[in-house]
């Protein structure tokens, strides 16, 4: 079972040929036997005809002249003899009824037969029949001389009393395999086995679309649609797929409405607190609450550029990835960090001002969380390049460096208040990498410290 | 004379709140709810600056935006927008908003841009359309996006502090600028002290340009003096 293909490819065309070649060689067994039958009839009859010919030929001829005509027709492959006596014990087998209702058609008279036996034997050099083919060159008649005779002996009485025995030797064809037309089928087999590949690959190929756009759908709900043509069957799993899809995206897309109206309608009372809080006298209240406030200001914010994040109507353009990361380590180095940039990429086609925000905000967690000190390293590559920002901080525990993506998940030990944000950055990062065909991953970096790596594809 | 400010914004409270703040630093405050409000009021007296909301029953801002530009080329306008939504951004400023504020913003911000708009529409009163892209050597300084787009179509993002710089230079081409100057422009960045030499910061922006070579030919060193950009520039509106 280990030798089985494991695609429905692989399968299918397996059991088509399987199929196909259990069938051809059933289907040339029958023929060939079919033919070896036939053979055997043509070869009675004319065995019965001989024998009947012999019967009458003798009948008619007077008794003195009878020795000299049986050895006159004693040639192999046939032996006659008037020596023998009728002999007791006959073959009834139903060969030798058929035989003998076959002689007896071709007699005038009716005459007493039997059948002594009908057997197979090796046949000696004397009895090989020469007769069906002259024009044989020697060595292949060798070659295809039979091996097997069938020997019919058989006794008859003649009109006078007297007693023919005749020794009949019948070539048994070997088996003749008909090449041509088992060359035939064999092309026919070739070309059913290339024709039905190509139709299974082109059935089962929809299928590999339909898995692949179910592992893409987890990562990015606004791929495009799958291609609603093939089979019946096809078509129909790919409606049901685009429907889902777009079910999806329509019960996503109202939560997050949900989510977006409730930042967005935040932002007015926002404004008027604001203005509001400037009519108070100046004092420690006054300060805590626009604190709060800022603080509020971050979270609506946040949400809000994260639910943008995944649907950003900006244009991809060819991007300076370079210049892109000098300018944020700038800014970076504007707000206290020290940014060190190793190595360089070509450009690459991405959303500037998405691509800017997500890798600031994981420049902005290193500065933050990360001890001040960033390295920012890029590695090019044909089919992808990818944006290692690595800090010396404390690291984040192997278990929560998936969670630490989730939107509004902070760790424990940054929750405090004055470090401040939503706990959207990393959510934001990656929504915005995703968007790009890309991932964001956080890892462990050698020596200590947090290693964040950007993937984005070169498409 | 106080300078006269008409607010457009369909959130009465907000209308009033702003007022009162506006009007608590030296401005005449006129207000309105809606595009025909608007022009209503204009009507009455002309403002020295419209700050108009993005989000409005009715025209939206950016229609309101357009038309008040096509009327007049030299009311200045500001923006109130959803927040940081870039592309509003862009476009505001393609509609021809001199500025643009997201919601919600810090007061003590606004009554900045407030000034600083008023400033420079009283520094040249006869000024030309807010420009959205300046054209030199090859090169496109995209005012919306803060970018700049090469000839062979890449975009070179630049920091803060280099579209500060490169937009100052870009806008008075042929026109020596001194260290104090830059200074000055450079200053109005958003975070921390300003840590980095002018000289470092020409410097960057030379490599960003590819004119980092022995002698630069684009952004020049005026000895003494300052620097200077040395080519055509052309505004597209």
């Amino acid at each position: 079972m280990r030798f089985l293909p494991k695609s429905l490819f692989g399968q299918i065309v397996l059991a088509l040929v399987a199929g196909l070649v259990v069938a051809h060689v059933v289907g040339a067994w029958l023929m060939v036997d079919e033919r070896t039958r036939f053979g055997e009839r043509l070869r009675g009859q004319y065995a019965a005809q001989r024998v009947a010919g012999f019967i009458t030929l003798l009948d008619g001829t007077a008794a003195e002249e009878r020795r000299r005509v049986v050895r006159a027709l004693s040639v192999p492959p046939t032996r006659l003899s008037l020596d023998e006596p009728w002999q007791a014990g006959a073959d009834d087998s139903p060969d030798a009824a058929a035989f003998l209702r076959r002689v007896a058609r071709e007699l005038e008279r009716s005459a007493e037969l039997q059948v002594l036996s009908i057997r197979r034997a090796t046949p000696r050099a004397e009895e090989r029949p020469q007769f069906d083919r002259p024009h044989m060159p020697p060595h292949r008649e060798a070659h295809a001389a039979p091996r097997f005779l069938v020997m019919v002996s058989a006794q008859a009485r003649l009109a006078d009393g007297a007693v023919l025995t005749i020794r009949q030797a019948l070539p048994e064809p070997a088996r003749d395999w008909p090449l041509r037309v088992l060359g035939l089928l064999a092309l026919l087999a070739v070309v059913v086995a290339l024709l039905s590949g190509w139709a299974v690959r082109r059935l089962t190929r929809p299928l590999s679309a339909l898995a692949d756009a179910a592992d893409g759908l987890a990562r990015n709900l606004d791929q495009k649609p799958l291609d609603e043509k093939g089979p019946q069957e096809v078509q129909r799993a790919a409606r049901s797929f685009n429907a889902m899809q777009r079910a999806l995206k329509a019960h996503l897309e109202t939560r997050a409405q949900a989510l977006a109206g409730v930042s967005h309608d935040l932002r007015l009372p926002l404004t008027r607190l604001r203005l509001r809080l400037e009519q108070l006298p100046e004092g420690e209240a006054r300060a805590a609450m626009q604190r709060d406030l800022e603080e509020m200001d971050a979270m609506v914010g946040g949400t809000l550029d994260y639910l943008r994040a995944g649907n950003d109507t900006e244009q991809a353009v060819k991007l300076n990835l370079v210049a892109l990361l000098e300018g944020l380590a700038e800014d970076a180095e504007a707000a206290g960090a020290k940014v060190s940039l190793h190595g360089t990429a070509q450009p690459i086609a991405a959303r500037p001002q998405a691509l800017r925000r997500c890798l600031a905000n994981l420049i902005d967690n290193a500065r933050r969380y990360g001890g001040g000190a960033v390295d920012v390293t890029l590695d090019d590559g044909a089919t992808s390049v990818e944006i290692r920002i690595e800090d010396r901080g404390a690291g984040i525990p192997a278990e929560e460096r998936e969670r630490v993506f989730e939107p509004y998940v902070r760790l424990e030990a940054s929750r405090a208040r004055h470090t401040g944000g939503a706990g959207l950055g990393l959510a934001i990062a990656r929504a915005i990498a995703r968007t790009h065909g890309g991932e964001v991953t956080l890892g462990e970096r050698e020596g200590g410290g947090t290693t964040a790596s950007v993937i984005l594809p070169r498409r | 004379m106080n300078k006269r400010i008409l607010i457009v914004d369909d959130d009465p409270e907000l209308r009033e709140l702003l007022r009162g703040y506006l009007g608590g630093n030296g401005f005449e405050v006129d207000v309105a709810g809606d595009g025909a409000a608007m022009r209503k009021r204009m009507a009455v007296a002309t403002p020295d600056l419209v700050i108009l909301d993005l989000m409005l029953p009715g025209e939206d801002g950016l229609t309101l935006c357009r038309a008040l530009r096509a009327g007049s080329a030299v009311l200045p306008i500001l923006m109130l927008t959803a927040r940081g939504e870039d592309t509003d951004r862009i476009v505001g400023l393609e509609m021809g908003a001199d500025d643009y504020l997201p919601k919600p913003f810090n007061p003590r911000e606004l009554l900045a841009r407030i000034r600083s708009i008023l400033r420079r529409a009283g520094e040249n009163a006869a000024r030309e359309t807010p420009a959205r892209a300046l054209a030199f050597a090859g090169w496109t300084l995209e005012l919306g996006a803060r970018h700049l787009v090469g000839a062979d179509g890449v975009v070179v993002p630049l920091s803060n502090g280099e579209f500060k710089l490169l937009r100052a230079f870009a806008e008075n081409p042929f026109r020596v600028l001194s260290r104090d100057q830059l200074m000055d422009v450079l200053a109005g960045r958003e975070a921390g002290p300003f840590d980095r030499s002018v000289d470092v910061m020409v410097s960057r922006l030379r490599r960003r340009l590819n004119d980092d070579g022995r002698e630069p030919q684009l952004v020049k060193t005026v000895r003494s003096e300052g620097y200077m950009l040395a080519a055509d520039v052309e505004r597209r509106a």
